[in-house]
């Protein structure tokens, strides 16, 4: 235990290494971000705020059809299409044996029912968007914090009479809290794929529903 | 390996046999040959080899880092892939599907174009404004030249004396003259170009300009732009119309823009420069190349991690093939 107590400071002092880096980087990207960014973006995938159904929909237009939800059996195949949890070639045997029992109004109800997908997953998305967006404004207070603990840290370990318990402490919260931070940023990375992914899916059943109205 | 191939080419044969019965079946329509289509998989580091007759992807070869350009040699032999994060461009052999060696590529290739005899290959090197010739027999760059910031496309002219390279950031095509290896003249066109094709009699240049939502006509003679051609889709927001690759059928009659994240590919008069139709494929989709007999137009879609397979007779999209992850280029066999 000792030992490690020892090997304290030159962890710290590579700490503060990294978390200068941090700081550093945290300093510019706003800066950058003035221009470029947007503080509630922490990805590197350029943001859509909201998918257009002209990028993925070549059918008839979404406009004024009404509701989804009055067809009971279209809203039970939006909700089902619109789970995450019902996969792609689910999704294919769904819309197939709807469009096989919808009748007359076949192509009137698929449009609906894309209609439905199109409401219920740029739903799903904008919610994945806010959370993104908490998650950018927490990380740049984690990186206030660590650049402040970063300097307390130097300041301390700059004094020749420093108490290097007092020393230890710091730098232990500066490697706790970078730690911290880092595993954060890791999770924004597979987060910041969910928008990408519910875009696949979308355009995905656009294009099984599509296919259904000729 | 041999036995998989020995399988897959048995498979071929009864394909062929059972095409070739119900044409018979059919009175003598001609069955369609098969060919393979090779998809680089950027964010992957594989290719997909999909066989256009089952329409499916039979095989993923592993590459280098970031894969983007990819040609095929004349007689089918060889692939050639920029492995742009690894410096290198990769030399793949169709008939083992296996890597087999890799040339000089100086840094970061992005995009390449073979020379109308095959014995060079014409490749931009992104991060140094430079388009580095190789001779392939040799495997040793010949000659760089220097071009504007960000060189990426490149269109060799069908008799083969001018190259044209297109700067991302200078926002020029570059005309150089392949005997001089120099450039010859620089036309100005709108922001962010990135493909240059030629129309098989040599008589324009089509450059597409990714961020500018053009593609400008350029006269190879003259180098001036004689027209820009524009894209509209209702409801799409015209930042979201960013013309990439460029085909025209071998008659000169109709061109193909793929439109990036507009998800479409747009069918244009190519002689009247008027857009006709626009193509629902898949998303953000990037480069396109036709079978050799043109029947077929295939469309990588970077998003939708697929290929669209358009039917260039009726201008329909009739099938997705599931490739790797941001498929980028295509080239397709010979045969």
């Amino acid at each position: 235990m000792e030992k490690r107590a020892e090997d304290s400071t030159p962890r710290a002092a590579a700490n503060f290494v990294l978390a200068a880096g941090l700081a550093l980087a945290s300093l510019t990207l706003p800066a950058a971000a003035a221009t470029r960014r947007d503080p509630d973006w922490p990805c590197q995938q350029i943001k859509v705020p909201t998918i257009s159904a002209a990028a993925i929909w070549s059918g008839p237009s979404l406009e004024g059809l009404g509701s989804w939800n009055t067809d009971q059996e279209v809203a039970d195949l939006v909700e089902q299409l619109a789970a995450r949890r019902t996969s792609l070639d689910e999704a294919q045997k769904l819309i197939d044996k709807f469009t096989d029992k919808a009748g007359a109004e076949k192509r009137a109800r698929l449009v609906l029912v894309f209609a439905g997908v199109f409401e219920q997953l740029n739903k799903q998305r904008d919610e994945v968007l806010s959370g993104l967006a908490r998650v950018a404004h927490r990380q740049a207070s984690s990186a206030d914090q660590i650049r402040a603990e970063n300097h307390d840290f130097l300041e301390l370990r700059g004094k020749t009479d420093n108490d290097p318990n007092k020393l230890k402490e710091l730098g232990d919260k500066l490697d706790w809290d970078t730690r911290i931070f880092e595993d954060r940023s890791r999770s924004i990375t597979y987060a910041c794929e969910v928008p990408v992914l519910i875009e696949q899916r979308l355009f995905a059943i656009a294009r099984m529903v599509e296919a259904k109205l000729d | 390996m041999q036995a998989e191939l020995i399988r897959r080419r048995g498979i071929r044969r009864r394909s062929l046999l059972l095409l070739a019965s119900s044409a018979l079946a059919l009175g003598g329509a001609s069955p369609s040959l098969a060919y393979t289509a090779y998809v680089t998989n950027e964010r992957d580091n594989t290719v997909s080899v999909v066989d256009l007759d089952k329409m499916q992807t039979v095989k993923t070869i592993s590459v280098g880092q970031r894969p983007r350009g990819i040609v095929i040699s004349p007689d089918g032999k060889f692939l050639y892939v920029c492995a742009g994060d690894d410096d290198i461009v990769q030399i793949i052999e169709t008939k083992s599907q296996e890597v087999v060696g890799d040339l000089p590529s100086g840094p970061d290739p992005e995009l390449l174009a073979l020379s109308k005899t095959g014995d060079l290959l014409y490749l931009s090197n992104e991060n140094d404004a430079l388009v580095t010739i190789i001779d392939l027999k040799e495997r040793k760059a010949l000659a760089q030249i220097p071009v504007g910031v960000e060189p990426e496309g490149m269109g060799v002219s069908p008799d083969g004396k001018v190259v044209v390279n297109t700067s991302e950031t200078t926002n020029m095509a570059h005309f150089i003259d392949t005997d001089k290896r120099e450039v010859v003249a620089n036309v100005l066109v709108d922001s962010r170009p990135r493909y240059a094709e030629w129309k098989s009699d040599g008589s324009e240049v089509w450059v597409s300009a990714e961020v500018g939502g053009t593609v400008s006509v350029i006269d190879p003679v003259k180098h001036d732009v004689t027209s820009k051609i524009t894209f509209s889709v209702p409801g799409l927001r015209s930042e979201a119309i960013q013309p990439v690759g460029i085909r025209f059928t071998k008659d000169g009659k109709i061109a193909f823009v793929a439109l990036g994240p507009a998800n479409r590919v747009a069918v244009v008069n190519a002689q009247t420069h008027e857009v006709e139709k626009y193509l629902l494929v898949g998303q953000r989709v990037w480069q396109l190349a036709f079978t050799p007999d043109q029947k077929y137009l295939i469309s990588t879609n970077g998003v939708s991690n697929d290929i669209s397979v358009i039917d260039v007779a009726n201008l329909k999209v009739i099938k997705s093939i599931q490739v790797g992850s941001f498929p980028w280029g295509v080239a397709i066999s010979p045969e």
